[in-house]
């Protein structure tokens, strides 16, 4: 096993590697970037790294200084976590060549499930269903033209290069198809440097449903079952649960057999996600294979009792699996909710700043992987999530009753956050019916505002906030006779009132 | 003590008497029994009315922050050039002679002396916070007539630093 471990990584998920790496006796590593000196994940690691200014490129996408880092702490292993450069190939290679670890798939198979495309033929090659479509990017409007005779309309624009939902456009009509295409391309092009487009048919209100795999170093492979990850904003993932409400035992043995299969076929190793779409008749499509822990992990953990992360670093260091898919299965039901510092109003537009006060829930069935506490700030130059709120109970309808209470207890003051709009969420009739898909959000919540407060509780509120002010020495008679506001006399009231 | 709240640019009043651990609050001409304690600087538990209620404070610029149970309240400073303000400020003849601290932070210089004259835009007093130097300055021709703070200190939002007594104002009522 390995002695140490460097985590290229920050916020959340790097405190949750480092758990991991405590409690299997491994000291961690930490790199930080200027931004982020006083962030949690500095103070929870054994030893620090500086890496250089804020900006991603110069420190947590900068691959040399990742390398230096570990080779200055004498680091074996380095763990990626999600985001920056956790699926990207060359840091896998590069890290190979260091004689560093990878705590990941390695380079080869990170290209080929990378390359949206070529994973598409991969699993086609095997027999397994792809959502129909080019098999390649198209150069020629001509060629694109030709997909959508056998595709038909709707069809979606999407950056074969890319993820995180930009690139894609929905086209409905032979009308708009020329211009969305450029409008994919050039979204393609600034956000992955590549502007290689294809069509592919599109889905009204499908399900999005994946499977968690792990794979290890003797050809092992078993899936952890699913996760529901319907709600979306922006195309990204807001609240996640597991087992999926719309999957019986038949669909979902035949569906995990086939992440299998797709990640023995691309000879995958180490923790992964195959994700499908699920239509309304319960077909399901492969959609691709993110290489990676994702941000949503705890989930499965919850429901299936493995701690991922820890098997990610066992199967790195060679370690077999110490279970068989027949060993496997899933106990109650666990939802999560993501924590950004979005303002829902706003259309999720990220608003960093001052946290000047965050609490927490907790209880029984309750986590919170929190990058966050009182007094940290949010800087602009990273992703905005701050903590992942996740819960298990016996049931979806206890677990949702148990989010709706955890989420109650959640208080962040300072700035924009997701709280207030996932209580909505997880309170709504269709979530609790188990009837999500993937545009839920705009279907229920466009132009969604936070409620107004409680006006029962406005004298409560008023009492508190005089309360609040500070308590300072009482001043002299002249000042206190000068007052004129209250809020001249901040920081004076004492008992008895005028100036004691 | 009296205080003073825009909520939702409505205009609240709070009276709070303090009698050992309770309070007596008069909150807009109602009157409040109520027990309170301060559980830190930000928590705050109230019983009244026969309920127990858990309230969230903080407190940044001239806003109080203040959340209860999942409502959230803005509290507001109302600002000294509202309508009503400035008519009291007239009646009054005076002015705005307190120095405060804008949010909490440290004092890392401290200009003038009991005593000093300073004239409109001299620094009195610098405060760091949100690794920000806020300048404190005169906003009139004025006299030093005390210093609450020195460099070094940590101040809390709306702490006063300085008092200033106009300098045509001549001695004090």
């Amino acid at each position: 096993m390995f002695r140490k471990i460097l985590v290229a990584n920050r916020g959340e998920i790097a405190l949750r590697v480092m758990r991991a790496c405590r409690e299997m006796g491994i000291a961690t590593v930490a790199v930080y970037s200027a931004a982020d000196r006083e962030s949690r994940h500095v103070q929870a690691a054994d030893e620090a790294v500086f890496l250089g200014p804020p900006a991603p490129l110069e420190s947590y996408l900068n691959i040399e200084a990742l390398i230096a880092a570990a080779r200055k702490t004498g680091a074996e292993a380095v763990h990626p976590g999600y985001g920056f450069l956790a699926e990207n190939p060359r840091f896998a290679a590069r890290c190979e060549e260091a004689g560093i670890t990878f705590i990941g798939p390695d380079a080869r198979a990170l290209a080929l499930v990378g390359d949206k495309v070529a994973s598409r033929k991969t699993a086609a090659s095997i027999g397994v269903p792809i959502i129909p479509g080019m098999m390649a990017p198209g150069r020629e409007m001509r060629e694109f033209e030709l997909a959508i005779r056998e595709i038909g309309y709707p069809a979606l624009v999407k950056a074969s290069g890319g993820g995180g939902g930009k690139g894609m456009h929905v086209v409905r009509s032979a009308r708009d198809l020329e211009e969305k295409i450029e409008a994919g391309r050039r979204e393609a092009r600034s956000a992955f440097g590549d502007d290689s487009v294809y069509l592919e048919k599109y889905l009204e209100r499908p399900r999005h449903v994946e499977f968690q795999v792990l794979a290890d170093r003797h050809g092992n492979a078993v899936h952890l079952f699913e996760r529901e990850c319907s709600i979306q904003r922006r195309h990204q993932k807001i609240v996640e649960e597991t087992p999926s409400p719309a999957i019986g035992p038949e669909l979902r043995a035949r569906m995990g057999e086939t992440a299998v299969a797709i990640i023995r076929a691309t000879h995958y190793t180490n923790a992964g996600t195959v994700e499908f779409l699920l239509d309304e008749d319960g077909r399901y499509y492969f959609l691709e294979v993110n290489a990676r822990i994702q941000v949503e992990h705890p989930i499965t953990e919850m429901v299936v009792g493995v701690d991922l992360v820890r098997r990610q670093i066992a199967v790195a260091a060679g370690e077999p699996l110490p279970f068989r898919q027949e060993d496997l299965g899933q106990r109650g039901h666990a939802i999560e909710c993501r924590i950004y510092a979005e303002d829902p109003e706003a259309g999720f537009l990220p608003r960093p700043g001052r946290i000047l006060f965050a609490r927490e829930p907790e209880g029984p069935g309750v986590r919170c992987d929190s990058g966050i506490c009182s007094g940290a700030t949010v800087t602009p130059y990273y992703d905005p999530i701050l903590a992942k709120l996740i819960v298990h109970a016996e049931d979806r309808e206890a677990a949702r009753r148990r989010m709706a209470a955890a989420l109650d207890g959640y208080t962040i003051i300072g700035i924009p956050t997701t709280v207030e709009f996932l209580r909505e969420v997880i309170a709504h009739p269709e979530f609790a019916a188990g009837r999500t898909h993937t545009h839920f959000i705009e279907q229920h919540f466009a132009g969604w505002k936070p409620r107004p407060p409680d006006p029962a509780l406005l004298e409560v509120a008023l009492i508190a906030g005089a309360l609040a002010l500070p308590e300072t020495a009482p001043p002299s008679g002249a000042a206190q006779r000068r007052a004129l506001t209250p809020w001249q006399t901040v920081g004076r009231w004492a008992i008895g009132g005028e100036g004691r | 003590m009296e205080y003073e709240f825009n909520v939702d640019g409505k205009r609240h009043r709070v009276a709070l008497e303090k009698k050992g651990g309770a309070i007596s609050a008069v909150v807009d001409g109602s009157r409040i029994e109520a027990d309170v304690a301060r559980l830190s600087p930000n928590a705050i538990s109230i019983l009244a009315g026969g309920r127990s209620y858990l309230a969230h404070c903080a407190i940044e610029g001239r806003t109080i922050h203040v959340v209860v149970g999942a409502s959230r309240f803005v509290l507001e400073e109302p600002r000294t050039d509202d309508a009503l303000g400035a008519l009291k400020d007239k009646a009054a003849g005076r002015i705005e002679g307190t120095v405060k601290a804008p949010m909490p932070g440290q004092v890392t210089k401290v200009n003038v002396a009991e005593g000093a004259e300073v004239q409109p835009g001299d620094i009195l007093v610098v405060v760091e916070a949100m690794k920000m130097e806020h300048e404190m300055r005169a906003e009139f021709p004025a006299v030093v007539e005390k210093v609450h703070v020195r460099a070094g200190q940590q101040v809390d939002a709306f702490q006063p630093l300085v008092e200033l007594r106009p300098a045509d104002a001549g001695a004090q009522p």
